[in-house]
């Protein structure tokens, strides 16, 4: 089974339950159990893939000195039918048999351990996508309590109140006006640049509220007093 | 702090879009989670959270839960982001667990350039994502 096709079985697992709480909880525990099991079928796959490439070593060098083998008996015979040695090129055309025969079995055996390895590299590759996955998954879980923990302590700071359930609209209508303002206040800066200048422009774009109203010695006694 | 943070760190550090806008950048390191907090200052309602693994950068912005939705519109606002995930660029959106979001993803040999083109984008895309979902959302 593919590696996303795991992850979904995953997720499946217990993105369907009612409470958000719980489903982020749940969903990080079951994950970080994934990610072990994935990690150890990793391993293990590792494992295997190191015996079998030994073993596919091993049969690599017997069929290549088989097929040296054959092709030297062959090479033989054809000499002994050249020079009329019918009974020799006989006997070495037995020995070939015997001697092809031997190849083509082990060449079928190492041809499946080709075929393992192949199969072993793509289990080990998908196991590390899959934990990959997972981890970004579990990081995104993580991350997101993470903050959403430290606006709520920001948010209990100011009124006093646990405001989890931050609006999304409210937020959005919230920083749009903010923008909007900005913008104004720009625009604004702009139209009083283009009437008036020098010491009138500042105080009317102190009175706009687009710079700061110009600061007095009690003001700057104050900041240093609160802090 | 993990090598790759560090990087995105360091690329946000003096870094001024053309718009003027900039980021603020808030590290949290304990052994639950290693995270940056990337903050454009005029939304500052959606953060960006940027972690790490051994191949990607992910920068991630939750818009809202599924207790935001209104009732019944849960597939259509479903449908409606995988339609327009190709339109937006950069970014995608992603549900996890009960959160829904959009985010960018990047290999950690991303360079300087390309990680503040990545934030910038993202950053861009934050308000863009909410007003269309906005229709689907209850009203505060």
């Amino acid at each position: 089974m593919g590696f996303l096709n795991n992850v979904f079985k995953t997720i499946k697992g217990y993105g369907s339950e009612a409470n958000d709480a719980f489903v982020d909880a749940q969903g990080i525990r079951i994950m970080e159990q994934e990610i072990r099991d994935a990690v150890e079928s990793q391993s293990k796959a590792n494992e295997s893939l190191t015996d079998v490439m030994a073993e596919q070593k091993g049969i690599a060098r017997k069929v290549n000195d088989l097929k040296a083998s054959v092709d030297e008996y062959s090479a033989a015979i054809g000499k002994l039918l050249d020079s009329g040695n019918e009974t020799l090129a006989m006997e070495t055309a037995e020995k070939l048999a015997e001697l092809e025969s031997e190849l083509d079995s082990n060449q079928a055996v190492l041809d499946s351990y080709n075929e393992q390895v192949k199969e072993l590299k793509i289990t080990i590759k998908d196991s590390a996508k899959q934990i990959e996955a997972l981890k970004r998954e579990v990081s995104i879980v993580k991350s997101t309590e993470a903050a959403q923990k430290a606006s709520e302590a920001t948010a209990a700071q100011f009124s006093g109140t646990n405001s989890s359930l931050r609006s999304a609209s409210a937020s959005m209508e919230r920083i749009k006006a903010k923008q909007q303002k900005r913008k104004d206040k720009m625009k604004s800066a702009r139209e009083l640049a283009k009437e008036t200048n020098g010491v009138e422009l500042k105080d009317k774009l102190a009175a706009a509220g687009v710079i700061g109203n110009q600061l007095s010695a009690a003001s700057i006694l104050e900041r240093y007093k609160k802090s | 702090m993990n090598n790759s943070l560090d990087k995105v760190r360091a690329a946000l550090a003096d870094y001024t879009a053309e718009d003027g806008s900039h980021f603020s950048v808030t590290a949290t390191e304990n052994e639950e989670i290693s995270m940056l907090t990337i903050i454009r200052e005029d939304i500052e309602e959606f953060a960006i959270l940027a972690t790490a693994s051994d191949s990607q950068l992910l920068f991630n912005v939750a818009l809202f839960d599924k207790g935001q939705i209104i009732d019944g519109q849960v597939a259509a606002l479903n449908k409606m982001m995988l339609e327009l995930n190709m339109a937006m660029p950069l970014s995608s959106f992603a549900l996890t667990g009960a959160h829904y979001s959009i985010f960018g993803a990047m290999s950690v040999e991303s360079d300087a350039s390309q990680i503040q083109e990545e934030i910038l984008v993202l950053s861009e895309n934050i308000m863009d994502a909410l007003e269309v979902c906005q229709n689907f959302l209850i009203k505060a």
